[in-house]
């Protein structure tokens, strides 16, 4: 029965995955960036998280609200100013500089906050669980969690159907050059994928400050399940990585079934094993014409 | 009448490569300018030149009695110039109305709205929300030349529409433009085949490895002429 | 590092009867191989020079070489950029715990773990060569992250805080440190010289086809994939060479430590100060990092954070790197790989004509 648990806990976990990889999917499909730094960016959220709270008196769970918005502006602003110079400069520029990125995030947090493991305590609110069976309970702030995970994934979803610029911003993953013979000056939209990219990461972050703790050195661990559940689910399609990342959670619950270390590494088999045989993933949708 | 485009000593190259050497044109507004010439004539750098694509490495290009050549391709839609690209160029993961609405992105104020160009083509109204990629090659140009449109153009630029299209839905294309230019548009043409071009142009000028060999209004041009002109054969004066 | 002269057999003779000749390098490289030569000697005999101190920031120099080597090499010359080479660092370092655990003598168990890196990296290619770009690169770390989890399982190693090598307390102190700074000081030279003769040899011929234009260079028949796959499999030896020489200076293998990410950033910015794509970059980039990191020290991570912002910079704005920048100016090369045209009048000696292939052609000297 506990494989039961394991299964749903792991499904519950898959919003958070989600979240990690909405952003890279975003980043990805719009400019063909894989920002390395992803997963650093996500733990600087939960510093600055844990400077802001004790200064603004705003409550942990609450905290989002100023943090995700720093960390749009921050993305675009990044983007415009060192991404993009790196895409101009060449193609596996901006892999390194990235990467460089990642090492330097990481070090600065390290010199700031030291190597202690932080988290934000949100209290004993959220602390419960449902008790569905003798086995299966689900605790309060994973389907807390997978509820924000499909909030941000229906809002960005709805912006990038319905809306003028969400529009042109798919019309510029799809092909650049036409798009910017209809008008779109694709720097300012990249930045603003960068920012929505740097924004749910943030949100990410957060919603892991609050599920388990976090280290400066942490990032890089969910860079790769991000990634892992972008090409599980499928590139180009926002629902397909939400099934990549609850593929990853199950694998990430039911290998810790076997021993703790297995629990981590399943799921990089398991994405191995989707590189070899179905690099495409699981529900991809990027179409050319 | 004062002219809507005018290209002066225009040259691009590409890598080493000079596409297009010293080209001087003008288009004025309800006119139609053909250029024709074979591969690789330069036609097609021409117009993405004039676009914004390219950055020219002599010349300049003066629009509405702006020099634009420095402007960035997003300004120039703003500006008024809409190119619609070689193949079609539909976005591949958006649907038909879709497509179109991006040509709204940065259009202009004008007589160009959905309403109409589905009153242009009807069949649009029914399979607004097909994938792009599902329509032949005829409805595509329909709807890359609407998307244009929608941005309400002074100057239309089309490159090569009749490339891949059979005859029918070809003729349907072409039997827009009239329309199009009676509204004071102006279109710069770029076809391979001549026949079309020479049809609804006013004038047409002949492009041969970058370089202008003739110019003037299809009536007043023979077949021979033409012939030499794109094929580049027995050329005198040494172009 | 010489130069040899391949004459165009069927070239037609220019006016005045002057022939074109084919040289590796624009003027004849003695002066900078006697250079290089001296300077190896005198490393050689460091040991006996200066204090053990410096020798061990030597020893760290010398790791740091090979390694940067070795990704420069995949990554600048057949277009791999890998961030998960410390997968065969790891490989290494165990293979050198395993091998001492069983009895053999450490030292000895070096070529052991570098043919273990080795092999280890067939199986890897087939999986990561389906891959490019930024898939590549995140299968490399991942397969890494996997490799560190593994080896965790087992207590004989170590589990996850590692364990001593056995085997080192029966030699003496001092000369300990002697044989692991020469075994070090052997490590990065023979990286080197691996790398600068594959380049030299028709393979890296192929490789600077493919890094101009891989469909034009597959279309001539050039056998890309092998070329990738040698290249792939040397950088996975010489890692896993790094990676024992680490094992032996450390005395201990931690998998936190030889399998940690960390020594991808160092290879990194290693080769992009020092100039990616040439063979003197990662040297001069190796050894910019190592005074960097001893000067500061005491600050802890700053010169990480520094080196990563100089890198970062470098890769685009000067990606030649200081050696690029220098080179430049200064008509200097220790490791030509290339090949240049000259008209010959006949003045000069010639020698017999070797092999004859098609060749890439750079503008004559003067």
């Amino acid at each position: 029965m506990t494989v039961v648990n394991a299964l749903v806990q792991g499904i519950l976990l898959g919003g958070l995955f989600a979240l990690f990889a909405c952003g890279l999917s975003l980043m990805f499909g719009v400019m063909d960036v894989i920002n390395l730094a992803h997963g650093d960016v996500a733990v600087a959220a939960v510093y600055l998280a844990v400077v802001l709270i004790p200064a603004s008196h705003i409550p942990a769970i609450w905290i989002f609200v100023l943090v995700v918005p720093v960390f749009m502006v921050g993305g675009y602003i990044l983007q415009r100013l060192l991404i993009q110079q790196s895409l101009d400069s060449g193609a596996i520029t901006t892999l390194l500089v990235t990467f460089g990125l990642s090492v330097v995030l990481e070090n600065g947090l390290l010199e700031a906050f030291t190597a202690n493991s932080q988290s934000l305590n949100i209290g004993s609110l959220v602390s419960g669980s449902f008790q569905i069976s003798n086995q299966i309970y689900i605790p309060y702030l994973s389907l807390i969690i997978l509820g924000a995970a499909l909030v941000a994934l229906t809002a960005l979803e709805i912006f990038l159907a319905r809306s003028r610029t969400g529009r042109m911003v798919r019309a510029l993953a799809d092909d650049r050059e036409t798009a910017q013979l209809m008008g779109a000056n694709y720097r300012h939209l990249f930045g603003v994928a960068a920012g929505l990219a740097f924004g749910t990461v943030a949100l990410a972050g957060l919603a892991l400050g609050m599920y388990t703790s976090v280290s400066p050195t942490t990032g890089p661990s969910y860079l790769l399940y991000g990634f892992a559940a972008v090409v599980i689910g499928g590139l180009g399609s926002l629902w397909g990585t939400l099934a990549g990342g609850m593929v990853l959670g199950v694998a990430s619950t039911l290998g810790a079934l076997v021993d703790p270390d297995f629990g981590s590494m399943l799921p990089y088999l398991v994405f191995l094993a989707v590189l070899a045989f179905r690099p495409r993933g699981l529900f991809p949708k990027k179409a050319a014409l | 009448m004062s002219s809507l485009l005018e290209v002066r000593d225009l040259t691009v190259c590409h890598g080493q490569l000079e596409a297009v050497r010293g080209v001087n044109l003008s288009v004025t507004s309800g006119e139609v300018l053909g250029i024709i010439g074979a591969n690789g004539a330069g036609k097609s750098t021409l117009l993405r030149t004039i676009a914004g694509l390219h950055r020219p490495s002599a010349g300049n290009i003066v629009f509405d009695g702006v020099d634009i050549t420095r402007m960035p391709p997003d300004r120039r839609v703003s500006a008024g110039i809409v190119l619609v690209p070689e193949g079609r160029r539909l976005f591949g993961s958006l649907n038909v109305e879709e497509n179109l609405l991006v040509g709204c992105y940065r259009a202009r104020t004008g007589p160009w709205t959905m309403d109409r160009v589905f009153g242009l083509f009807p069949w649009m109204v029914t399979r607004r929300r097909q994938p792009a990629s599902q329509l032949s090659g005829g409805e595509q140009q329909a709807v890359a030349i609407s998307r244009a449109l929608l941005a309400n153009p002074r100057l239309l630029m089309l490159d090569e529409p009749s490339l891949g299209l059979a005859p029918l839905p070809l003729q349907r294309i072409y039997a827009v433009l009239p329309e199009l230019v009676s509204s004071g548009l102006g279109v710069l043409l770029v076809e391979q085949d001549v026949r079309h071009a020479m049809r609804v142009a006013a004038r047409v000028e002949c492009l041969l490895e970058g370089r202008q060999t003739l110019a003037g209004a299809p009536a007043d041009l023979d077949f021979q002429q033409i012939e030499a002109a794109y094929f580049g054969i027995a050329r005198s004066n040494g172009s | 590092m010489t130069t040899g002269t391949l004459t165009a057999g069927s070239a037609t003779a220019g006016a005045g009867g002057r022939v074109p000749v084919i040289t590796r390098s624009r003027r004849p490289a003695t002066w900078e191989a006697t250079v290089g030569v001296a300077g190896v000697v005198v490393l050689v005999l460091m040991p006996f020079l200066t204090s053990q101190g410096f020798n061990n920031d030597l020893v760290n120099l010398f790791i740091l070489v090979a390694v940067a080597t070795m990704w420069n090499a995949l990554a600048g010359y057949a277009g791999l950029v890998s961030v998960g080479q410390q997968m065969y660092i790891g490989v290494g370092a165990y293979g050198v715990l395993v091998g001492a655990q069983h009895g053999l003598e450490p030292f000895a168990t070096v070529p052991v773990a570098i043919a273990v890196g080795a092999v280890l990296a067939l199986p890897c290619s087939w999986l990561v060569f389906r891959l490019s770009g930024a898939y590549f690169a995140i299968a490399t770390w991942v397969l890494a992250e996997v490799a560190v989890l593994f080896v965790e399982r087992f207590s004989s190693l170590g589990g996850g805080t590692g364990a001593p090598v056995p085997g080192l307390d029966g030699i003496g102190p001092s000369a300990l440190l002697n044989y692991t700074y020469w075994l070090a000081l052997g490590t990065a030279v023979l990286s080197v010289a691996a790398v600068y003769l594959l380049l030299r040899s028709r393979l890296g011929l192929v490789l600077t086809a493919v890094r101009d234009n891989e469909i034009g260079a597959r279309s001539l028949g050039a056998r890309v994939g092998a070329a990738k796959r040698a290249v792939y499999v040397l950088a996975a030896a010489g890692c896993a060479a790094a990676g024992a020489v680490i094992a032996i200076s450390q005395l201990d293998v931690e998998p936190g430590n030889v399998f940690n990410v960390q020594w991808t950033a160092y290879m990194i910015f290693a080769v992009l100060i020092g100039g990616l794509g040439t063979i003197e970059g990662p040297v001069i980039g190796s050894v910019v990092f190592i005074v960097l990191q001893q000067s500061l020290a005491q600050y802890n991570a700053w010169y990480l954070i520094i080196l990563g912002g100089v890198a970062m910079a470098m890769a685009i704005w000067a990606r030649r790197g200081l050696w690029g920048l220098f080179a430049a100016k200064v008509p200097v090369s220790f490791f030509p790989v290339g090949y240049y045209v000259h008209m010959d009048d006949g003045t000069s000696a010639r020698r017999k004509p070797t092999r004859f292939w098609p060749w890439t052609v750079r503008a004559p000297a003067k």
